[in-house]
């Protein structure tokens, strides 16, 4: 009892097997299909929810995240200017009040402002000579700990760095007038020295230079982000079943009943249904709720995604790699490109030469093209497209070359 | 004009050797096999009987050696494979299925249209091997059971050639009289068959010739018998 081979073509032969390992594929995962489907009616529901919510709002800072300052500057010298300055810059900070120490803490206590810079009188001229008797003071607001403390630390190394810099500069330049150089030019250059030294240093560390941290609307972040995840997800189940039949006995029958490419399309499609189940319920209601307008463009930025790292998990999944948990890998992979991509945090968060190179990541351009057509209710344009596409090809080519067994 | 290896329906592997880094698998290992015998390798544990079947299986790259089978190269994947059955030493099936559906799913990996699969399951539910048990899971079957089924997966597509790595392996007295006695036939029907095992005393009732491999070296070959 052996049977009868049909004689149709090779591409023939493939579509069975193809259509029955898709098929066992998806049985093997009916009870996490299922499961999911029930989370995603449940999350398509709050969406729909939140869709009547007005998203376009608080397109600049949120009101929460603004706080205001007060500096009681008893030293009236360049610094506290200095500090206003800085401070000025931030956007985070809504206002400066220069105020005298009973004022300051009335506003303090009435929750009106966050922070109270306190320089005492002689601060400025006590440190050019290196000897300043009372520190730089300040008080937070008692009810604003976590915000407080998010301030307060920047705030206390800024401090241990200008004491840092104080105390090399002018104990050199002390240093130079016991040996005998002119006192008046050692201070006047000093001085003048530690200030461009002060200012340089300022404009290094500042929180973020020109940032868009503050612009980005959360919920729309959180949706785009979501999107992003959910397309990306299916993609560790492309692994699991390529890693988890790999090198088994299992693996060589299929090899030799219908070869290596029905195996891996199989394990795309299926990835596939999951990103349809996970996806496409939650495009249709932002859709139909108003937020999202190219719906069918949109889905085309996630597929694309979910493709491109289907490819590169085909590929992980065959890599030769004794010691190295493929799965671990393949989970930092995924990380990776959503903390690249600005998914978890913007990417304005990171240092420019980051976001520079978080340009070039596939993720990058479908979160940005998904926001911002979610945040401003727009069309997305042909050319936003063809960007997304563009990484699909190197990585179909590695699922080609590395993807396949090769005997 | 020269003749080809192996063009007159034997299998002839000639100098074959395998390693993996210092180790070396298979040793310079020649041998021919008429068409229609079968041929037992035997061998402890590590001797190479399942490197030699996997490298024949075209599942295992090898680092020299020429290997034909009806005048086909084994470097020839895709007619090589259409030639050949193999059953691996595991089972490699998948236990969440029923025989039924296990059948079924071989046969459409092996390229069997629907109607082709319906013929052989109608075979499938007459055959000795499986007809008592085709609704049982894979994970209820016992270890001959699920030889038997493992059989007859690598019996799909009547292969010319069929490779059989511990055939017996977990198996009850009648299931391996019942596999003993499915190879007999396919030896009668003219099919070229290879069967390692450590169990010499079967190679020796139930094969035409046995080579006895050791350290990946050929170091016995008992007299072909008819």
């Amino acid at each position: 009892m052996t049977g009868q081979q049909d004689k149709g073509g090779l591409g023939q032969k493939k579509l069975p097997a193809l259509w029955f390992l898709f098929r066992r594929d998806l049985r093997a995962a009916r009870t996490a299909l299922l499961i999911a489907s029930v989370a995603i009616f449940f999350l398509s529901f709050a969406l729909a929810r939140l869709a009547r919510l007005p998203l376009d709002q608080e397109t600049e800072t949120p009101s929460e995240f603004l706080i205001e300052a007060s500096i009681v500057d008893e030293d009236q010298s360049i610094l506290g200017d200095m500090i206003a300055l800085y401070f000025e810059d931030i956007r985070l900070i809504k206002a400066i009040h220069r105020d005298t120490l009973p004022q300051a803490m009335e506003r303090l206590q009435a929750g009106d402002i966050l922070v109270v810079v306190h320089l005492p009188a002689g601060f400025m001229s006590q440190s050019v000579t290196g000897t300043p008797k009372q520190p730089v003071e300040l008080w937070f607001h008692p009810k604003m700990q976590p915000a407080a403390f998010q301030v307060g630390v920047p705030i206390d190394q800024h401090a241990v760095a200008f004491d840092y810099l104080y105390s090399s500069i002018f104990g050199f330049q002390k240093l130079y007038v016991d040996l005998g150089g002119d006192e008046d030019l050692s201070w006047e250059k000093a001085t003048s020295h530690t200030l461009n030294v002060v200012t340089a240093y300022l404009d290094r560390n500042r929180f973020t230079t020109d940032t868009d941290l503050f612009k980005v609307n959360i919920l729309v972040h959180t949706l785009a982000g979501l999107l992003i995840v959910l397309s990306i997800l299916p993609a560790m189940g492309v692994l699991a079943a390529t890693t988890r039949i790999r090198g088994t006995s299992y693996e060589d029958r299929m090899l030799i009943a219908c070869g290596y490419g029905p195996l891996m399309t199989a394990r795309l499609l299926a990835g596939l249904v999951w990103w349809t189940l996970l996806v496409v319920p939650l495009l249709f209601v932002l859709y139909t709720g108003g937020i999202a307008v190219s719906v069918f463009k949109m889905a085309l930025l996630l597929l694309s995604l979910y493709l491109f790292t289907a490819f590169v998990m085909l590929a992980l999944g065959r890599i030769k790699a004794p010691g190295i948990s493929l799965f671990q890998a393949g989970w930092r992979i995924l990380i990776f490109l959503l903390v690249m991509g600005g998914v978890l945090y913007p990417v304005s968060l990171f240092p420019v030469w980051l976001i520079q190179s978080a340009r070039y990541t596939p993720a990058y351009p479908v979160m940005q093209t998904v926001y911002q057509a979610l945040f401003a209710h727009e069309a997305i344009a042909g050319s936003d497209i063809l960007v997304v596409l563009r990484p699909l090809v190197p990585a179909f080519a590695l699922a080609l070359v590395l993807g396949r067994r090769r005997v | 004009m020269e003749k080809t290896r192996g063009d007159g329906g034997e299998l002839t592997v000639h100098g074959l050797n395998k390693s993996w880094s210092a180790y070396k698998a298979l040793r310079d290992l020649s041998f021919e096999q008429p068409e229609g015998t079968i041929l037992g390798i035997a061998g402890d544990n590590v001797a190479g009987k399942s490197t030699l079947l996997k490298v024949l299986a075209s599942v295992l790259s090898r680092d020299s050696g020429e290997i034909h089978f009806r005048g086909v190269s084994l470097d020839d994947r895709l007619r090589w494979r259409a030639m050949i059955g193999y059953v691996p030493q595991e089972l490699a099936l998948d236990d969440r299925l029923r025989v039924r559906e296990t059948l079924s799913f071989w046969a459409a990996a092996r390229g069997f249209s629907r109607s082709g699969r319906k013929g052989f399951l109608e075979m499938a539910a007459t055959d000795p091997l499986v007809s008592g048990f085709l609704e049982k899971p894979i994970r209820e079957c016992s270890g001959g059971m699920a030889r038997r089924v493992s059989l007859i997966v690598g019996l799909l597509g009547d292969p010319l050639l069929l490779l059989l790595d511990e055939p017996f392996a977990g198996a009850d007295r009648d299931s391996r009289e019942l596999i003993k006695g499915r190879v007999d036939l396919l030896r009668s029907r003219g099919r070229t068959i290879l069967v390692a095992s450590h169990e010499e005393e079967i190679l020796i009732t139930l094969c035409n010739r046995v080579l006895t491999l050791q350290d990946g070296v050929l170091t016995a070959a008992s007299a072909e018998t008819a």
